[in-house]
């Protein structure tokens, strides 16, 4: 099996592993896999494969627009209400207006130095970037606003100002640098092929892009804070509301846009906005 | 079932500051539609009717019944909207909520009631069989100004409608079938359209066609419905910020401006339509002026 695109669909069973790919190690099964015993996988869920050696780890990757909540996933979360010890909170995906992944509760306590009387106070609609510190098939999932090394608060804590818009979940994932590694293998397996078939490896511009120029791009140009849930929400914020919808709107438009494209796109963009 | 969610204390701040610089989170003018797409399905009566993220379904059918005891010389039009989960997880079949009861009464009044439908037309025998013209309107996806484009989707399905040709022979009624007899168009007297106004910041901000994020922030709505004469069919506050005179008249041209355009464009698809399916079912050869072979 090589590490080229590979484009399943629901129902379909994986080819077996090569030897020289298994090593002899076990492989954990990722989102969108089946695993029936004794070693076969089934796909669930359309999208690319994507195999991690150095993780041995094998998924799915596909661009869905519902979040299920999963521990350690830094997101973008809403404060309904306020209990004695926790806050009650949304966890909306994407552009969805309800919140389909349960309510999360955050406690009181979980903030970077907090006490009974240092908390800090939230009102129902204010927005936090927090992270799932549990998640839980049955259960609701809980949060927490600080770092889970250091303890300090990180970028996590309440988004104060600024506007919230949805991307799709793959979109999340790729700005928040997920697609780095297996980019890397992919390149590397791409310059074996051409080798044995005698040619030189050329990128074609879609090897090694990052997906996330747009934001590169942006943050050379102009000035602005940003936030990127796992839940696709995408946090803007900056001192003009021009430069916000801005950022907001090359996000949106370069989903399905080369490194190249997003590039031009946020140029035209910036030129459009000096006017 | 889930509810809706309020919009963030952020969203809400940012909205209204840039509405304050007359800016809109999708980067419209203040008095400027989504971009509006209509397309018509194989069959005769089907509309589908894209504003911006907003899609609507309508569906006209036709069947043969007993006119109303009081009115044996007029057909029957019923317009039936159900707004379901479809549209949004929020919305629940079967439990009418009073934005669905608000709606359907809005487009009804503005159709039905502006006699839109040449109801007269529908007659087959007096007093005892007539057509009667129905309208279902589907929601599919939910961004706000439902009533502008159920209105524009119903408007033009009814145009794009054909029923069966009926012959009668004394106390004979026959019903040809599509491919026996050409169908014949209803008979539409005037087309009318809405446009939803929406205020915000105590009337300062007024604004057409609201996303869904500007209808949760509104303080007020009003909708005016006319058609390309510019005759007017309904006017609708229901509530919300009191708004003066000079505002509601500007709102009103502001509205003809966008009918002529909206009408224009509902025109101009019905053409198209027409000439695909000609060519496709070769019409040409069954059109009543031909000469007889």
């Amino acid at each position: 099996m090589s590490l080229a695109v590979q484009i399943y669909f629901p129902g379909e069973t994986l080819p077996t592993l090569e030897e020289d790919e298994k090593k002899n190690t076990t492989f954990k099964v990722g989102p969108g896999l089946t695993h029936i015993l004794p070693s076969t996988l089934i796909v669930n869920r359309a999208g690319e494969l994507n195999i991690d050696q150095r993780k041995h780890t094998i998924w799915m990757e596909s661009s869905g627009k519902r979040y299920v909540a999963s521990q350690n996933d830094a997101i973008i979360a809403t404060v309904l209400r306020s209990t004695t010890d926790y806050y009650i909170c949304a966890i909306p995906s994407s552009n969805s207006t309800v919140s389909s992944a349960g309510q999360a509760v955050l406690p009181h306590l979980a903030f970077p130095q907090a006490t009974k009387k240092t908390r800090p106070m939230l009102h129902q609609g204010s927005v936090v970037y927090a992270r799932i510190s549990l998640a839980n098939k049955h259960m609701d999932p809980e949060l927490e606003c600080y770092d889970a090394d250091s303890g300090k608060a990180e970028g996590f804590g309440e988004l104060k100002g600024g506007f919230i818009f949805g991307i799709s979940l793959g979109m999340a994932r790729r700005l928040l640098g997920d697609a780095k590694k297996t980019r890397l293998l992919r390149v590397k397996q791409r310059k074996a092929e051409a080798e044995k078939r005698g040619e030189d490896y050329q990128d074609t511009g879609i090897d090694m892009s990052s997906g996330k120029e747009v934001l590169e791009e942006l943050g050379e140009n102009l000035s602005f804070e940003l936030a990127v849930g796992r839940n696709g929400k995408v946090w803007v914020n900056s001192t003009d509301p021009k430069t916000t919808l801005c950022v907001m709107r090359c996000i949106q438009q370069s989903e399905f846009l080369t490194g190249k494209e997003q590039r031009q796109l946020v140029r035209e963009a910036i030129k459009a906005l000096g006017q | 079932m889930p509810r809706e969610l309020d919009l963030t204390i952020n969203e809400k701040i940012f909205i209204l500051d840039a509405l304050k610089q007359k800016l809109r989170i999708d980067g419209r003018d203040l008095h400027s539609f989504r971009e509006l797409e209509l397309n018509f399905g194989d069959d005769y009566g089907l509309a589908d009717v894209r504003l911006g993220k907003t899609r609507v379904l309508a569906r006209v059918s036709a069947e043969v019944v007993k006119p109303f005891a009081d009115r044996p010389f007029e057909g029957v039009f019923t317009i039936t909207t159900e707004l379901g989960p479809m549209a949004s997880p929020a919305f629940e079949t079967g439990r009418q909520t009073e934005q669905e009861v608000l709606l359907s009464r809005l487009i009804e009044k503005a159709i039905r009631r502006s006699n839109a439908l040449d109801t007269e037309s529908l007659c087959i025998v007096a007093g005892q069989k007539c057509w009667q013209i129905r309208a279902d309107v589907h929601f599919l996806s939910h961004d706000g100004a439902l009533v502008d484009a159920s209105c524009i989707a119903v408007v033009a399905a009814l145009q794009h409608f054909r029923r069966p040709d009926v012959s009668v022979e004394g106390e004979k009624v026959t019903i040809h079938t599509m491919t026996e007899r050409v169908p014949v168009p209803l008979s539409i007297l005037h087309v009318p359209i809405c446009v939803t106004f929406s205020f915000f910041l105590e009337g300062e901000v007024c604004l057409i066609d609201a996303t869904l994020q500007e209808e949760q922030l509104r303080e007020g709505e009003m909708t005016i419905t006319l058609n390309k004469f510019g005759e007017l069919c309904q006017i609708s506050k229901a509530g919300g910020l009191a708004i003066n005179a000079l505002n509601l008249l500007q709102c009103a041209k502001v509205a003809l401006v966008k009918v002529r355009e909206i009408a224009a464009m509902v025109q101009k698809r019905l053409e198209e339509d027409a000439a695909v399916r000609v060519r496709r079912d070769n019409l040409l050869e069954s059109k009543a002026d031909n000469e007889r072979a």
